[in-house]
């Protein structure tokens, strides 16, 4: 017999070769970055104002002065959101990708390092115990006490879930599940003692806080969530192969050579910063995270290699379509973004779970 | 049809040179800031109100830009308001800081949940809208009404005045009720009554033994639908209250809740009707 | 230039899994470790690969194990589990695809689908591996390791593969597919270690046998002096005979008729 590094005897017909899905993938990938242009432009275009885009355009490329309504809306209030709404919408979608490689389940969700949870709390804990900060530090975070308050939670509950789920080295998986649930049960009591001592008016902006909502988007926002978003989505792309090793199991991983703690470590930890910091910038938006990431291995597979670029593109695309409706729906009101993603990404998680049933029962 | 497009554009032509440095494209927030420009006469000036603005009636044909706290910074600009006018707490900071970059006034009324604070509100609003002689006229009604109610509740004694729970709502069994600094505290003053829970400040969601501790004779809510209004039965039986005074007489005062709570222009009125229902035959 | 496991002892729990095992396999041959069920057979190769931590000495190609990267291990030993359950819906030829990315050589586009020839699934590449059989996906994760580990010499130094076992849920000709490519690799210079049920397959393959028993080593050798009547019915615990026709039987099928 031969040795594999010699010519095959057996005749490779094209008949043999089935499509290549990196192939289809790559295509999509030009799709994707298609339909996030058409959906900056819309959502540039589009909005509670009747300003037009292309008078304004026109203008400025005629160096004529644009009106102080054109300026506003265009350049403090749509462009910023756009850009923190495309970030926010990857970092969900391809933190969501991430998680369900490390726990090689398809229904995980970045929640599970305990982001969730813990920002949550950081939130709650702002809004009804804000008052009580010293009044230096009060002044030096301004209004950013609850983003700043929901990162470190988000952070801490990580590090706190991470800690208990390793030992001599090795991070359990499955600890780090059960301790994430033990945790926003924790969580969840902490914020109902506070939901106690909270007053009506705190409660109102809890309740607006964890419907989730881009009004706040602000060019400081962006440009603080840009440099973490951006850098834990490429940290993300470069996990790519030890995911999609992982998926044969941590042992198999390793035997091919993928030194998985430290993959692990980096997964854990690029998801925390990048929800973290897309949590504290927009509130709690559901879905996205465990939507985009399936729809994307039914279209082109599982191989994390398209899948993590792909999810941020489609992520950002998706959620650009979500604030233009929480925007334009009700307008001059703005419905909350996270309600758009709920009702639209309830159903399909639904139909996921029905198509998951539908396997398992076979 | 001619005629009428005359006028309009006539009245039109009217209106803006008569308010050729005044606002008139108004953006109202908070339902008594509402209710004040309309008790000035200054409605047709108002373009858009938030979803607290439910009275006059008029007021609900405007576009509504959403709840006062979680106003979206478009939202406010594409109604193309030239001044705003609006009850203290509007937010979120971030969208108050684009009117300002829109280069749009912002006015905020002080809140004050007595009859002074009412009078301020008006004085406050008719200077925003240059209608400082409407406001003073319309500021001595409302004091003549302020000191009607005054005048009839003090001459209450001490031990007659009533212990009173405002409850805002029973959402899941837990009632969430008022405490001192608040409007509902400030209506059960002007009304005669004695506000049940003293010892903390807001709205609070409270334990049962902490209501029944509190003893209240009557329990006072907003009579609008949804979880904020249980009916009666259902109300007196909760474990909270079923131990009160106010459950063995069935003391229940319902009442509309911007009305009862706004401290605008109506509060006087429904200062008295509150004092009614508290004390008959007053 | 040896997989050489020197006084391994390992316990879980409260229960002695292993103990004091010495084993070694020498490369150009295939070492093959048989016992009866709980004998620790598995356990023995999985302390080898080291997936499950162990006292004693590991050392591969005269180097401690502790010594290699991961990478450097990657390309040289290749490891075949029991049984493979997927995450998420792969096909065939990404599987194999992920082997060939974790070895050293390049990216060609013909290895995967010439290991898919070599475990005898031609025009399965397209399929999604969840879909297959048990024996199927047991013949991809094969082709999987062979796309990883293709050679059995790499830079002078013999490459490895450690098999458990190998042909547990094929059939009877796809039991010897697999055996035969096993040794091949063998003739060609390399290491094989197998984890073995059967024992006609193993006396037909195996130039060494290391059986184990309650965790210690019954013995160690060349099949034909390891697999005696003795030592076989002791450890399996019913009377065995090696190279006897039993007299009045109907049917029976030896492997070794398909190779004769």
């Amino acid at each position: 017999m031969v040795a594999l590094s010699e010519p095959s005897p057996h005749n490779l017909t094209d008949q043999a070769r089935p499509l290549d899905r990196r192939i289809l993938a790559r295509r999509l990938s030009v799709l994707l970055v298609g339909l996030l242009a058409i959906a900056v432009v819309v959502n540039l275009a589009l909005g509670a104002s009747d300003i037009s885009l292309w008078g304004a355009l026109g203008k400025f490329l005629s160096g004529e002065e644009l009106t102080t309504l054109e300026r506003v809306v265009l350049w403090d209030i749509r462009l910023p959101r756009i850009i923190l709404c495309v970030l926010v919408g990857a970092a969900l979608a391809v933190s969501g990708a991430v998680m369900q490689g490390l726990f090689r389940n398809p229904l995980a969700d970045p929640g599970l390092v305990g982001v969730g949870a813990g920002a949550g709390l950081g939130a709650i804990i702002s809004i009804v115990l804000g008052g009580l900060l010293p009044v230096g530090l009060q002044s030096l975070f301004g209004s950013y006490v609850t983003p700043v308050a929901a990162f470190v939670g988000g952070w801490g509950s990580t590090l706190v879930l991470y800690r208990v789920s390793t030992r001599g080295g090795r991070t359990s998986v499955a600890t780090m599940l059960l301790a994430g649930i033990a945790l926003g049960a924790l969580a969840g009591a902490v914020s109902g003692i506070l939901v106690y001592m909270a007053d009506d008016q705190q409660l109102r902006d809890l309740t607006f806080w964890s419907m989730g909502s881009l009004a706040g988007a602000t060019w400081e926002k962006s440009m603080i969530a840009g440099p973490v978003i951006l850098l834990a989505i490429a940290g993300s792309t470069w996990l790519a192969h030890g995911l999609n090793c992982l998926a044969l199991g941590e042992a198999a991983a390793a035997h091919m050579g993928i030194p998985v703690q430290r993959m692990k470590n980096a997964a854990i930890f690029s998801v925390a910063a990048a929800t973290g910091v897309a949590v504290a910038a927009t509130g709690g938006i559901g879905f996205v995270g465990i939507v985009v990431p399936h729809v994307l291995r039914l279209a082109t597979g599982p191989d994390h290699g398209t899948l993590l670029p792909n999810a941020a593109l489609l992520g950002g695309a998706l959620l650009l379509g979500a604030d233009l409706i929480s925007r334009t729906i009700i307008a001059p009101a703005e419905l909350p973004i996270g309600i758009v993603t709920a009702v639209l990404g309830a159903p399909v998680f639904l139909w996921i779970l029905l198509k998951r049933r539908g396997l398992v029962d076979q | 049809m001619r005629r009428t497009l005359l006028a309009a554009s006539l009245s039109a032509l009217l209106c803006s040179s008569l308010a050729a440095q005044a606002a008139d494209r108004v953006l109202s927030i908070g339902g008594s800031v509402t209710e004040i420009i309309y008790a000035l006469g200054a409605g047709d000036r108002l373009i858009a109100r938030d979803t607290t603005s439910t009275y006059p009636e008029a007021a609900n044909d405007l576009p509504d830009v959403g709840y006062i706290r979680a106003l979206s910074p478009e939202g406010v600009l594409s109604v193309d308001p030239d001044l705003i006018i609006s009850e203290a707490g509007a937010g979120p900071v971030e969208t108050l800081e684009v009117l300002t970059r829109a280069e749009i006034p912002f006015v905020e009324v002080p809140d004050g949940f007595d009859g002074a604070g009412i009078l301020a509100k008006v004085a406050a609003v008719g200077t925003a809208l240059e209608l400082e002689e409407e406001a003073a006229e319309l500021a001595e009604d409302l004091r003549t009404g302020l000191d009607a109610v005054a005048a009839k509740t003090a001459s209450l004694p001490e031990s007659e005045r009533k212990r009173v729970l405002f409850i805002l709502s029973t959402r899941g069994g837990r009632i969430m009720a008022s405490g001192t600094h608040t409007a509902a505290d400030g209506i059960i003053r002007m009304a005669g009554g004695i506000n049940a829970l003293s010892d903390f400040e807001g709205y609070k969601l409270m334990t049962d033994e902490a209501i029944s501790r509190a003893a209240p004779e009557v329990i006072l809510m907003m009579d609008r639908g949804g979880d904020h209004g249980a009916p009666d039965a259902e109300l007196l039986a909760l474990p909270a209250i079923v131990t009160t005074p106010a459950a063995k007489t069935k003391s229940v005062v319902r009442m509309n809740g911007l009305y009862l709570l706004g401290f605008g222009p109506r509060t006087a009125d429904a200062a008295m009707d509150l004092a009614r229902a508290l004390y008959e035959g007053l | 230039m040896t997989m050489h496991a020197d006084h391994i002892s390992l316990t879980i729990g409260k229960k002695q899994i292993l103990d004091d095992v010495c084993f070694t396999a020498r490369p150009g041959e295939v070492s093959a470790i048989v016992g009866p069920n709980g004998s620790g057979k598995s356990t023995l190769l999985k302390a080898m690969v080291g997936e499950l931590p162990c006292d004693g000495k590991l050392t591969l190609n005269g180097r401690s194990l502790q010594g290699y990267k991961p990478w450097e291990l990657s390309s040289l030993r290749g490891v075949l589990p029991q049984a493979t359950t997927l995450a998420f819906p792969f096909t065939v030829l990404e599987v194999v695809r992920l082997g060939l990315a974790a070895g050293i050589d390049a990216n060609h586009p013909d290895r995967p689908f010439e290991a898919l020839a070599r475990v005898d699934l031609d025009g399965y590449a397209g399929r999604l591996y969840q879909e297959l059989s048990g024996g199927e996906q047991q013949r991809v994760q094969l082709a999987r390791v062979l796309a990883q580990v293709g050679q059995p010499r790499r830079d002078g130094h013999p490459c490895w593969l450690f098999l458990d076992e190998p042909v547990s849920s094929l059939d009877i000709a796809h039991q010897l597919t697999v055996m035969d490519l096993a040794r091949e690799f063998a003739q060609g210079g390399g290491g094989v270690i197998a984890v073995m049920h059967d024992l006609n397959l193993t006396a037909m393959y195996a130039d060494h046998v290391h059986v184990m028993a309650a965790g210690h080593t019954a013995g160690a050798g060349p099949a034909a002096e390891v697999l005696t009547d003795a030592r076989l019915s002791d450890v399996y615990g019913c009377p065995l005979r090696t190279g006897i026709v039993p007299p009045d039987v109907g049917v029976f099928v030896l492997p070794q008729t398909a190779r004769a």
